[in-house]
């Protein structure tokens, strides 16, 4: 870190379009070929060993648009190179994913709860984050060519670790409902097969029918096919990302931090990196958000008109491929297209507009004549936000929602830490944008959406289930919050007040980003108690499934049939769902909180259909991992499941078909049912 | 057939070779690389046909690739709303299809955009000197290393060994599935016996490598209690495991 001259914002590439709203040449801020970004104020381009020699194509310098850019100007000092060459960090990020791998070797060679296994793991992860986000940060030249290596070698990296971590099989509850569907889809030629794990999920079989077209081509196998639809579909999406952010921006090092900032998501190298229908949905969303960036850019009407069929096709597929991605993508569509009405710019307005409407028709028609089941799915959440806002507005801010098992003390500092640094970053990027950017239709749409942050924090607080649906709404909120933040800290560094210490300036801004990536990694998923892989844990996710409870969901589809209404713990749902393919129930606790079968238990289980239980005798040992040991159980458990609890069925005249040591199946259709 | 479709025929051929590489089932790795590329070729020649060459490189690349996958969304859906089963020919066929409307429409527009070879960027000619070049191949030895490594980890993690003991009714409900599967990373020697009405009716005695499974099929009822009792040998005094009718 160097001392840093940060250009003044400048219009001089920014040209008028015929509505007067500001526009910028796309070909100017985003030809990675034709851009050399470091040019000395004699001409000459600085560059690396590794930058391309480019013939014939024009040098030009990434001139700022309406927004300043975090590069040197200073020409002694910008032609130096880095110390930390962009094959360099390469190189670090694989030595990282090597020792975070070695953290997951530890764990299971059953050191998954030691201390130092831990900190190897975050050692290889500080291997991975570290030089890229201080490489970004540098006052060093840097071709919009190495920048893509850094964002494309951070991508992949964390995918790979993602890879590492369950690298046989898919081991996530969401990646085995998926993983049903697409073997249905394999078994039965029909993409909307029943899938009772995710009764919504075959309305939305983009990511089935993506991943049976790779299988039939190459002959992989699922598990492959998947591995590599989600990696493309997650490259993708960071890649495109980094484009919108560039075109925002109009500079490559802003968009790329940006893109470092995105990287805060708590459940960006984890959730949307599986294979679930979201993150080929995301992909499309930024395909579509990217086309339309272009749409509202460009002047020629054959040139926008090539990049309005791009989007038509990317809000198709994304409607098919996954609900809540698709109306995020028609909200984004309208908001882009009304701020743009207000800020002048007609066409853009008009043309982002159409898109929208064929966003709304389009999801309209899908839930009208394809998937009017989604109604039903989303009903109870719907009903659950509602009765959080209820219990916010009518205790006057406290909730009973419930938690999970609280982090250590360090991830909560950390997450602590990270949302004050998100809200302080946020309200001075919003208010840099009102000042400066205004008449900047996305910027403003972005600063609009960016709020939503605010009520992400709230549902977090407020809301029963408030902690998962926040991960989920994080994925799209921080798109916006990403922008907000990047131009937060460009505005920071060139404000007057630091200019004078720029390189702590900027080095204060690379900590600031790198925590916030530790913190989105500490408090995402996979959480504190099962970050490495090991041994079986109650009532857990990744770590409750292992080879026992996969060979016991293929003993049911064998012997039982599938579609079998289940009563299990959150342990074994997933196994049940996906290799099972049995329809575990919610809601079940009831079944298992006393030491005989009541008859207002006989009552609940005629209520709910229930054909078997399955009792896991490893309840009783030990405390439920994620707090609690149902699916859909409201309180956190505090205390040991007795034992008497789960075997009470053996006296109650129920057949016990199934006895594995720990997992035992009562058959309720039995004679004594 | 001129230098400009080039791109198109080379294409083509690898399509044709993914096609007839997965139809023949030809070797895993020569069907995997030319199965991606007959995935890959129909979103760059629709790339082609959307864009001009002017766009940048990188952003027709992501345009393709986010071509590539839908291409099976929709023609898949297609597919099915005119009544053909989504099996692996169908997806061949509308794989090759996607190609060959894509090759065929491209061909047309370059014929009608005399002018496509001028909008060309010049192509950016690649140094990458030898110990960068080295210094990333180490990096790619890494990451080829990191994942072998978590495979062999995961494959041989230490798990805790189980028996399956099973008497399910099957759907003739006179009818029960009796059955041993042995999971417990060794040979073990097993001694099953059915009880009816308390009294053991029937023993088995038999030895079970790891993963093998003892099975058959035996008379059930509800009218009387029938129990199994797994006993692992020597141990005769507690069953290791039970299942039964709880009658």
């Amino acid at each position: 870190m160097g001392d840093l001259h940060l250009s003044e914002s400048s219009a001089s590439d920014s040209t008028l379009n015929q509505d007067g709203g500001a526009i910028v040449d796309p070909q100017k801020v985003s030809d990675l070929s034709t851009e050399v970004p470091m040019t000395s104020s004699d001409g000459e381009s600085a560059r690396t060993d590794e930058t391309v020699e480019l013939q014939k194509a024009p040098e030009t310098t990434e001139t700022a648009g309406t927004l300043e850019t975090l590069e040197p100007s200073d020409p002694p000092r910008q032609s130096k190179q880095s110390r930390l060459p962009v094959s360099v960090i390469t190189l670090l990020a694989a030595m990282g994913v090597f020792c975070a791998n070695a953290a997951f070797v530890a764990g299971r060679l059953g050191h998954a709860d030691s201390d130092w296994a831990n900190r190897v793991f975050w050692l290889g992860q500080a291997f991975i984050l570290i030089p890229i986000g201080l490489r970004m940060f540098s006052r060093r030249p840097m071709t919009k060519r190495e920048t893509v290596t850094l964002i494309v070698v951070l991508t992949v990296a964390e995918y790979l670790l993602k890879v590492c971590y369950s690298p046989t099989s898919f081991t996530f509850s969401d990646e085995l409902l998926q993983w049903r569907s697409t073997t249905d889809l394999l078994n039965t030629g029909d993409p909307f097969t029943v899938n009772y794990g995710l009764p919504v999920g075959p309305h939305y079989p983009g990511l089935q029918l993506v991943t049976v077209a790779l299988m039939s081509a190459t002959g992989l196998s699922l598990f492959s096919a998947g591995l590599i639809v989600a990696g493309v579909a997650h490259l993708l999406l960071i890649c495109l990302l980094y484009c919108v952010f560039t075109a925002l921006t109009r500079s490559h090092r802003v968009g790329a931090i940006a893109v470092l900032i995105y990287y805060t998501t708590p459940d960006l190298t984890s959730f949307n990196s599986m294979y679930v229908y979201e993150t080929l949905a995301l992909a499309f969303l930024g395909v579509t958000v990217f086309a339309a960036w272009k749409v509202a850019s460009l002047e020629s009407r054959a040139e926008w008109v090539r990049w309005f069929i791009i989007a038509v096709l990317g809000i198709l597929a994304t409607v098919i491929t996954h609900h809540v991605t698709s109306y995020i993508l028609a909200l984004t569509l309208i908001l882009v297209a009304v701020v743009s009405r207000f800020t002048g710019s007609r066409a853009a307005a008009k043309r982002i507009g159409a898109l929208a409407a064929i966003s709304v028709t389009a999801i309209a028609c899908w839930i009208a004549f394809v998937a009017p089941f989604t109604i039903t799915y989303f009903t109870p959440t719907v009903q659950g936000m509602m009765q959080g806002i209820n219990s916010l507005l009518g205790s006057g801010g406290s909730s009973s929602a419930p938690s999970t098992s609280l982090s250590p003390l360090n991830d909560q500092l950390l997450e602590g830490v990270g949302i004050l640094a998100t809200a302080v970053l946020l309200v001075y990027g919003c208010w840099q944008v009102w000042r400066a950017y205004k008449s900047d239709s996305w910027i403003v749409a972005m600063m609009i959406g960016s709020i939503g942050w605010f009520g992400a924090l709230a549902v977090r607080i407020g809301f029963p289930d408030g902690q998962e649906l926040a991960g989920r709404t994080a994925t799209y909120v921080y798109i916006p919050v990403s922008v907000i933040t990047a131009v937060a800290l460009t505005r920071y560094v060139n404000s007057a007040v630091v200019r004078n210490w720029r390189a702590a300036a900027m080095t204060v801004g690379a900590i600031a980003v790198i925590t916030l990536q530790f913190d989105g990694l500490a408090n995402g998923w996979p959480p504190y108690w099962e970050r490495l892989p090991g041994p079986h844990q109650v009532a857990g996710v990744e770590r409750s499934t292992g080879p026992e409870e996969i060979a016991m969901a293929e003993w049911t589809l064998a012997k039982l049939g599938q579609g079998k209404r289940f009563a299990s713990d959150v342990g074994n749902y997933p196994s049940l769902v996906g290799y099972g393919y049995q329809n575990p129930l919610q809601n079940v606790a009831y079944l298992f909180d006393s030491p005989t079968l009541t008859p207002s238990i006989v009552t609940q289980l005629d209520q709910q259909q229930v054909q078997y239980v399955l009792a896991d005798n490893r309840l009783s040992q030990s405390l439920p991992v994620g707090g609690s040991y149902f699916p859909g159980q409201a309180e956190t458990i505090n205390q040991k499941l007795p034992l008497i609890d789960l075997t009470k069925f053996n006296s109650s005249g129920i057949p016990r078909v199934f006895d594995d040591g720990n997992i035992v199946i009562y058959d309720l259709q039995g004679p004594a049912s | 057939m001129n230098r400009k479709n080039l791109d198109l025929v080379i294409a083509m051929l690898i399509a044709a070779l993914g096609f007839v590489a997965a139809a023949l089932h030809a070797p895993a790795a020569v069907t995997i690389v030319l199965g991606i590329g007959l995935i890959a070729v129909p979103g760059y020649l629709w790339t082609e046909v959307l864009l001009k060459r002017a766009e940048p490189l990188f952003e027709r690349v992501l345009i393709g690739t986010g071509l590539a996958l839908m291409l099976p969304i929709f023609g898949g859906l297609g597919l099915y709303a005119a009544g053909i089963s989504l099996r692996r020919t169908a997806w061949l066929g509308l794989l090759a299809g996607g190609s060959v409307v894509g090759a065929v429409v491209l061909a047309i527009l370059r014929r009608r955009r005399k002018s496509d070879t001028a909008e060309a960027e010049p192509r950016a000619k690649i140094r990458l000197p030898i110990r960068h070049a080295l210094i990333y191949g180490a990096a790619g030895v890494f990451a080829v290393a990191t994942i072998v490594i978590a495979v062999i980890s995961s494959d041989n993690q230490a798990q805790p060994g189980y028996t399956q003991l099973w008497m399910a009714p099957t759907k003739n409900l006179a009818v029960a599935s009796l059955g041993v599967n042995n999971q417990q990373g060794g040979t073990v020697l097993y001694r099953l016996q059915l009880l009816k009405k308390g009294k053991v009716s029937a023993t088995w005695n038999f030895t079970l490598t790891n993963g093998q499974t003892w099975q058959r099929d035996i008379s059930y009822t509800s009218k009387y209690s029938l129990d199994a009792n797994l006993y692992r040998l020597p141990n005769l005094n507690d069953p290791y495991r039970t299942v039964g009718n709880n009658q």
